[in-house]
């Protein structure tokens, strides 16, 4: 006999909410910091990485995806592989067809899709948190975007997911309301922020070396 | 078939097709435009099965507005050729032959699209349809030089159009001319080619 399956999980509960998704933005709040903010002229995206160890050089969590085109990723371990399956496939395709650079617009919108897609075809959702940015329009126009597990696209300014995510976001914001200070020491200070708190609040990563990278992304020139 | 003809000159882009559509050895029309402008600044010349060829415009046409609908910016020249040659080659072919004119932030660009999927830019001119043979002839001795403008380009693709139409059966009955300049609205012109009937006696003793 087949065993029922229990699919509760993926509708929406009385709450109005989906478990399934709560439950997967657990998942991806214990990924390790990714953050992006953006200007006029740039996009700058940085990563908190595991460190120190000979044995263990971290999951890739940046990922290109075009010129035009890198996408940050953090969260369940898997989940980031098949995210980065679909990148290489949207990638590939989008330039075989089109000849052309893939956008962070079509991107995030073809992310979008295919995560809403899983929680219509009785799929749990991806326990990942993903920030695609770059240059939209022909690779001139500074571009970020958060798509949520429960496939949504948000056009962002500014935005840190992962773990201390809460924290890095309100650096991210306090810095770029000041004036003067350069992007890129406000997005290192948000991850140096966002790695603090780990620290404090987990004895275990309080033990472990991290280190914070950031890359300075610049647009097209015309 | 059909006699399609692609010019680019400095100023901008001109393509010229004749009129006539046929079936078997029956000429089925006698005005057919077979140019369609598949947005402000792009259009395809239309030669061979007609209903494939109507099909795949109507597609392409379909496409920019998607694409522009979803991302938020139009297809660039080259996105389009790319994607108007994938389209034929992934099907497995077409029976026509087509000459795409585009238009973007770098000027204005003219492709062949072949009925196999091919895709090849030109820098001058290009010609596809049944009568090939007589309109190429026509643009082969043409003097380019002198071709600086489109007023220009429209003599010279009247010239091999009706040359065609003279030795070619599926071509004939008249003219259209698309003009995309590198800035400002495209145009689109029909022309009759006249049936006035003259004695040849008479003309002969002249």
């Amino acid at each position: 006999m087949k065993p029922t399956v229990d699919t509760a999980y993926l509708h929406f509960d009385e709450t109005g909410s989906i478990p399934a998704i709560k439950f997967a933005r657990i998942t991806l709040g214990m990924g390790l910091p990714i953050i992006a903010a953006k200007d006029d002229k740039q996009v700058v995206v940085a990563t908190v990485n595991r460190d120190g160890s000979p044995l263990f050089t971290g999951a890739e969590k940046v990922v290109r995806v075009s010129r035009d085109c890198v996408v940050l990723v953090t969260g369940h371990g898997g989940d980031t592989n098949q995210v980065r399956q679909l990148l290489r496939d949207l990638a590939v395709n989008h330039k075989f067809v089109l000849g052309s650079e893939i956008s962070p617009k079509e991107v995030s919108l073809a992310l979008s899709d295919y995560l809403h897609q899983l929680g219509m075809s009785y799929r749990r959702p991806l326990g990942v948190g993903i920030i695609v940015a770059g240059f939209d329009v022909g690779g001139r126009e500074a571009a970020i975007y958060h798509c949520d597990v429960d496939g949504n696209a948000t056009e962002r300014n500014g935005i840190a997911l992962g773990k201390e995510s809460s924290q890095a976001e309100h650096s991210l914001s306090e810095g770029m309301k000041g004036k003067g200070k350069k992007l890129e020491e406000i997005v290192r200070a948000a991850a140096e922020t966002a790695l603090k708190g780990m620290k404090e609040s987990n004895v275990d990563m309080a033990s472990q070396s991290f280190r914070v990278d950031v890359e300075v992304l610049k647009p097209r020139k015309a | 078939m059909t006699t399609t003809v692609g010019i680019k000159t400095p100023e901008g882009i001109v393509l010229a097709t004749d009129r006539r559509a046929t079936a078997g050895y029956y000429v089925a029309d006698k005005d057919v435009v077979k140019i369609e402008p598949l947005d402000d600044d792009s259009a395809i010349t239309i030669a061979g099965s007609v209903a494939q060829a109507q099909a795949y415009a109507h597609m392409l046409r379909l496409n920019l507005e998607y694409t522009k609908g979803r991302r938020g910016w139009a297809l660039a020249p080259n996105e389009l050729a790319k994607l108007a040659a994938y389209t034929i080659q992934r099907s497995g072919g077409i029976y026509g032959q087509f000459i795409l004119a585009t238009r973007g932030g770098d000027g204005v660009h003219l492709w062949d699209v072949g009925g196999d999927g091919s895709l090849i830019q030109k820098k001058d001119f290009t010609v596809t349809g049944s009568g090939t043979g007589p309109a190429v002839g026509v643009l082969e001795s043409a003097d380019w030089a002198r071709v600086k403008t489109m007023k220009d380009a429209i003599e010279v693709a009247k010239r091999a159009v009706r040359a065609s139409t003279q030795r070619d059966v599926a071509s004939g009955n008249g003219f259209v001319v698309y003009t995309l300049p590198n800035q400002g609205p495209y145009g689109l012109k029909t022309y009759t080619f006249s049936q006035e009937v003259t004695e040849d006696t008479q003309e002969a003793a002249e």
